[in-house]
């Protein structure tokens, strides 16, 4: 039967709803198909990646409909991303291929960062420990967490500028004794003679070797 | 003078699973009566038939000298794939893969490649005879019952064409061991001398084919056998010359053209085929649903990018795709219980690792065309648990997958047929949630003798259906608008029927709701039927728990349990605890899946029944709430490795 030609698969992958769809889509299916996609985001679902791939024949009313679904599904703040490379869809979604968002493969989708990925993170943490926290404690929390770091960060930073301070001092230490040595030793030269001719006796002890 | 020849293949053969160890043993003991015969007769010529995975098992000192066996022209390889595949019954793209493999274990073990193809069963489809020129294989051995009557006598190679493509013919006579070898000398002069007349005066070939059964009990004396016949070619050597095929081939021309349809020989030495044999096989239960499965696993497999990761689960699918495992016979085939929970294993253990390797999580449902019968089935899975629903039939569950356990719970045998070649066939086939509407006084003897009258349609009608999806769970709603008779007029009656997952646990939870929509009371009996399979019934360790009681027997008794919210049934064979609670009081009737009066027919079957009575006034509903809670039971013995 044309209006049952279509595999649906709907699945959750890495926290996304995952609908793909393969086959003849025939414009019977499209009530159909819209019908099951509204149904997902009435149930809260926000992103929906559609892939289309293995989608053998598209009838031209099925980019329309999508279009309509785009709307509602970003109206709730929400997007659908379309996962295909084939030729027969890409000729099909060339006039709205601005509006959608399309991707070759399930790779090039972007995954939507650091941030993202913590807040994914975050959701599955409250999920599996049950706990649940409000914001203004998240914000406290955040702060002291924030605190913290800022004072170990001032710790390494005075410990830093102590070191800098020994180091200096331990630099002038060391010229003053290179200075002196010069010195004694430009004093020792001109008391060699003397010593020669036995006017000054040399009291300093003699050093082994 | 000129020398006839003869074509020896001598073809082991394994049709039933066993553990590994066992075959190896069996399969090293043929290897070395191979090397006997080899020594023993300098000048016999033997064509040896074996799948790839035979090799893998050989050890590799007997493995040496059968090279070098190859090397002197001694013998020639054969082959039927990497396994047996059913080449009727398989995808295309599997069997090439099967056949590539097969090759490849060939030139790594025995360093050749095998010179032509045998199907197993002489399962011949003529249009695979590109795919064995593409493997290089120029010729494939059939038995001579394929070709029409008035040729199976001609002693030669025919040249069968399809499609514009060709391949070599050579029509074999089969032997089994260990009977023939006393009358073999008189037999061969036999078939030379009834051949008919021909006006070439060609050089003819009569071509053996040899079944040497790998785990008959008394080994010894079928190597005797085997040894026997050799030793009776080899005194016939200066009137017949044994030759390999490839040699033949060389030096004679074809008898003539020879189309072989699409065929199989079911039992080996049978004259009589039967060309609608995949018509016969459809007829039962279950191997359609095993290949379905089979099918829909390798179209999984191949419609991934990343081949290379793939590589052990095709490897698993060539096992699952073998003959022995659909054929039915004695020790073998779809029949046997042990054999589908073997595929069934597999085919779930691949299921599981594609679902891993996705990264799934809170449960999928797919809407496809499962069994290929143009409509759609609805398959629900999470990690635990898979439910596959025909809402077109009845809205029945037809495959319960315990995936902790790698089984399907509604694999049960069906000695009855379908009256039609289908899958399924509603009111016959034993699957799960038949929902029949019958009188208030029937009892669990009557439903179990079938002593009644199905009052409603919703046992064998289409539902609609609705399916949800959240982050966390599935759900598969159906409904159909029916009519049951009651007071001899038929009145009507919605029923809506849900089956749903949660999150990954191993819970089915189930629904159903019946409206009245007419002004009309009704008053009669809602009987849920549920076959399971178990295997633990044969041996008896199957049991079923009520409160404190510990019901032991199901295959032999009829159990009545009246007004029940809760029962388990635990297998420790399979390792499976069914687990079944509901919302309100129901009776539970259980008996054995097959009747037994039917002789011969494994018990590995129970069926339950859920039934109620429903009395609805005037626009009212009926509900009731239940779940099935799929849990661990702790295995009787350790799971040997079979192949």
């Amino acid at each position: 039967m044309r209006s049952e030609a279509l595999d649906i698969t709907l699945t959750s992958r890495k926290g996304t709803m995952w609908l793909i769809l393969s086959g003849p889509f025939h414009a019977e299916q499209v009530p159909g198909m819209r019908e099951k996609i509204v149904g997902l985001i009435d149930d809260g679902t926000r992103k929906i990646i559609i892939d289309m791939e293995n989608i053998t024949d598209i009838d031209e009313t099925v980019p329309a409909m999508f279009l309509s679904l785009l709307n509602v599904v970003r109206g709730k703040g929400g997007d659908l991303l379309f996962v295909f490379r084939n030729d027969a869809l890409t000729k099909s979604f060339s006039p709205f291929k601005s509006l959608f968002s399309i991707y070759a493969d399930e790779k090039a989708i972007p995954t939507g960062g650091l941030f993202s990925l913590w807040r994914k993170r975050g959701k599955v943490l409250s999920r599996k420990t049950g706990m649940r926290i409000s914001r203004p404690i998240a914000i406290v929390l955040l702060v002291t967490l924030f605190g913290w770091i800022l004072t170990l960060f001032l710790i390494i930073n005075m410990q830093h500028q102590r070191i800098r301070q020994q180091e200096m001092e331990i630099r002038t230490t060391n010229e003053w004794k290179r200075a002196a040595t010069i010195e004694m030793q430009k004093l020792r030269e001109r008391i060699k003679p003397l010593e020669q001719l036995g006017i000054v006796k040399d009291n300093a002890p003699k050093q082994g070797p | 003078m000129k020398r006839h020849a003869i074509a020896l293949c001598i073809h082991p053969i394994k049709n039933s699973l066993v553990p590994k160890a066992v075959f190896r043993e069996a399969i090293n003991a043929f290897a070395q009566t191979v090397l006997d015969i080899g020594s023993e007769h300098q000048n016999i010529r033997l064509n040896l038939i074996m799948p790839g995975f035979f090799l893998e098992t050989i050890d590799p000192m007997l493995l040496l000298p059968l090279r070098e066996m190859h090397k002197k022209g001694a013998i020639e390889w054969l082959t039927t794939g990497y396994t047996e595949p059913f080449l009727s019954f398989s995808p295309q793209w599997l069997f090439r893969e099967n056949l590539k493999y097969g090759v490849n274990t060939f030139s790594e073990y025995v360093g050749a490649k095998p010179s032509g193809f045998v199907p197993s069963f002489s399962n011949w489809e003529p249009s695979y005879i590109d795919t064995l020129r593409e493997a290089h294989l120029p010729y494939a051995v059939l038995s001579r019952s394929l070709l029409p009557k008035q040729h199976r006598n001609r002693l030669g190679y025919w040249i069968n064409e399809f499609a514009g493509s060709s391949i070599v013919l050579f029509p074999a006579y089969t032997i089994f061991s260990p009977k023939s070898a006393s009358a073999l000398e008189s037999w061969i002069g036999q078939q030379f001398d009834q051949e008919p007349p021909s006006t070439s005066s060609s050089v003819k070939l009569l071509c053996i084919k040899y079944f040497f059964q790998l785990l008959a009990p008394d080994k010894t004396a079928i190597a005797d056998n085997l040894r026997e016949t050799v030793k009776v070619l080899d005194k016939l050597i200066l009137n017949y010359q044994p030759v390999r095929f490839t040699e033949f081939l060389a030096s004679n021309p074809p008898l003539g053209l020879q189309y072989v349809p699409q065929s199989i020989v079911f039992h080996r030495d049978d004259s009589e085929t039967e060309p609608s044999f995949l018509n016969s096989l459809h007829s039962f239960d279950q191997v359609g649903i095993i290949q379905r499965k089979m099918m829909d696993v390798a179209d999984n497999i191949a419609s991934r990018k990343e081949s290379k990761y793939f590589e052990p689960y095709k490897k698993t699918l060539f096992f699952v795709q073998d003959v022995n495992r659909y054929i039915p016979s004695v020790e073998s085939g779809f029949i046997q219980l042990r054999d589908r929970m073997w595929c069934y294993e597999k085919l779930i253990d691949i299921e599981h690792e594609l679902w891993e390797r996705d990264k799934t999580s809170g449960g999928q449902i797919r809407i496809s065309d499962f069994l290929r019968n143009g409509g759609k089935n609805i398959i629900m899975t999470n990690k635990n648990v898979a439910v596959y629903i025909d809402h077109k039939n009845g809205g029945h569950v037809f495959e319960l997958d315990v995936r902790r356990r790698r089984c399907n719970i509604c694999a049960g045998y069906n000695p009855v047929r379908h009256s039609l070649p289908m899958i399924i066939e509603p009111g016959v086939s034993h699957t799960a949630f038949i929902d029949h509407i019958i009188a208030n006084d029937t009892t669990a003897e009557d439903f179990r003798a079938k002593r009644f009258l199905e009052q409603g349609d919703f046992f064998s009608g289409a539902f609609e259906y609705k399916i949800k999806k959240t982050d966390v769970s599935v759900k598969a709603v159906m409904n159909r608008q029916g009519s049951i008779i009651q007071a001899d007029k038929t009145c009507p009656l919605s029923m809506e029927k849900v089956f749903g997952l949660e999150k990954e646990q191993p819970v089915l939870p189930f629904v159903y709701q019946l409206s009245n929509h007419s002004l009309t009371p009704y008053s009669f009996r809602l009987a849920i039927e549920m076959t399971f399979s178990l295997p633990g019934i044969a041996s008896n360790s199957a049991f079923l728990i009520h409160k404190k009681d510990k019901i032991a027997g199901l295959g032999g008794q009829l159990i009545n349990l009246p007004q029940v919210v809760e029962w388990h049934i635990a297998d420790p064979v399979c390792g499976v605890r069914i687990h079944c609670v509901l919302q309100k009081p129901m009776d539970m009737w259980c008996f054995p899946a097959v009747d037994l009066k039917e002789d011969g027919v494994p018990q590995d079957g129970i069926t339950i029944v859920l039934s109620g009575l429903v009395t609805l006034s005037g626009s009212d509903m009926w509900s009731c709430m239940g779940r099935l809670h799929f849990k661990r039971q702790a295995l009787l013995g350790k799971k040997s490795d079979e192949i």
